[in-house]
């Protein structure tokens, strides 16, 4: 980051790219519910990395500031789609559906390609900092305290949000839970879903 | 023990409790139907979050200004040779004979054209990125020079205003001493 924020070096800023494209687009798909959208404030969120090279302090974690940008960049589009009276979640997508819309089939891909829709659906209806939490925790596998950095806010209270967001999700996706005939315990990653 | 916080509940999720507080959190969950139900509520719902796969995709070579349009370039050139095989061997294949005359005018034509309008997208691509940082650079240029500029100010303006007052005591205390003077 040093030379990229010292000589604007285009090599090394590749590079960190390259290091975070990845992660900084699936936290973006999964804040924003849009696969099309996401990878859009992914490429944006670079750009801002770029543009505002000269106010990053070295010597802090790069991550956490560029995870940092890049959840802004969601909470802004967040707040503009609510302006406009928008859903950011496409229920039409690759992965879309709403939580009205889960019918179980008999096709194996079907059904997974509901369970996604229904917690991309259930995610939606989080709050925006409740969300985030569970992406970078449940997806992205950070610690709390790395969490607690990015958000600016004490560890305690991440993990507070956090148990308020799973006991949400836990009414949100109670039509997915076995008893309601979806057994979902030989899937992998039961205690922490490190899922991409 | 009494219901531990969620707070805790988490951490015990996560096993990053001290051994003895863990081991004390788990007889409770075991005995306790409410803290059992929450800690079963959410286990699930972290199996559930695993539903939402996305597919990956292979990492995007980020370039900008030179060298992304020395790349595109590649990119137009291999296009190009990719026209005119095809273009080549559907002359070949075709069961009328070919005119090599009208074929070959034809072909320049056409490369021309591909050419004419990939360059000029790259270029304007280009132009347009380069002149867009350069402009950021100068108004970041011209911001710092009026923030100088308003700091020499206001430090010029509080100088004055110090010399001011101290030629007005100053004068004052000799009017005061020539009133008093014998």
């Amino acid at each position: 980051m040093r030379d990229v924020q010292v000589r604007g070096d285009h090599d090394a800023f590749t590079q960190l790219v390259a290091r975070w494209e990845r992660p900084i687009r699936r936290l973006c798909i999964r804040m924003t519910g849009s696969e099309h959208r996401g990878e859009e404030l992914a490429q944006e969120a670079f750009a801002r990395v770029f543009a505002n090279r000269h106010q990053y302090a070295l010597g802090r974690k790069f991550s956490t500031w560029v995870w940092r940008i890049a959840l802004n960049l969601c909470y802004e589009e967040g707040r503009r789609a609510t302006r406009r009276g928008e859903s950011l979640f496409d229920p039409g997508g690759a992965a879309g559906g709403e939580l009205a819309a889960f019918f179980p089939r008999p096709e194996e891909h079907a059904i997974d390609r509901e369970r996604a829709a229904l917690v991309r659906a259930a995610l939606n209806q989080l709050s925006d900092v409740l969300r985030s939490i569970v992406v970078l925790r449940e997806y992205e596998g950070l610690k709390y305290r790395e969490i607690a950095e990015v958000l600016e806010i004490p560890e305690g209270t991440v993990k507070w949000r956090m148990a308020e967001a799973l006991s949400q999700l836990g009414k949100l996706l109670a039509p997915l839970a076995p008893e309601h005939g979806h057994d979902m315990s030989n899937r992998d990653n039961v205690t922490n879903p490190r899922c991409v | 023990m009494n219901h531990p916080s969620h707070e805790q509940l988490v951490d015990f999720l996560d096993g990053e409790l001290t051994e003895p507080l863990q081991f004390e959190i788990e007889q409770h969950v075991k005995s306790c139907d409410e803290c059992g139900a929450i800690v079963n509520s959410w286990r699930g719902v972290r199996s559930q979050l695993a539903a939402w796969k996305l597919a990956e995709r292979a990492p995007v070579r980020a370039t900008t200004g030179r060298a992304a349009l020395q790349q595109n370039l590649l990119r137009i050139a291999a296009a190009i040779a990719l026209l005119v095989t095809g273009y080549a061997l559907a002359r070949i294949s075709s069961p009328a004979q070919p005119d090599m005359n009208q074929f070959r005018t034809e072909l320049a034509q056409q490369i021309r054209g591909e050419l004419r309008s990939e360059l000029q997208t790259e270029l304007a691509t280009f132009a347009e990125s380069y002149v867009t940082e350069q402009r950021a650079q100068q108004q970041a240029f011209v911001q710092t020079v009026h923030e100088l500029d308003a700091g020499w100010l206001a430090a010029l303006g509080r100088l004055r205003n110090d010399i001011e007052t101290v030629a007005v005591r100053t004068q004052e205390e000799f009017a005061r001493l020539a009133s008093s003077a014998p």
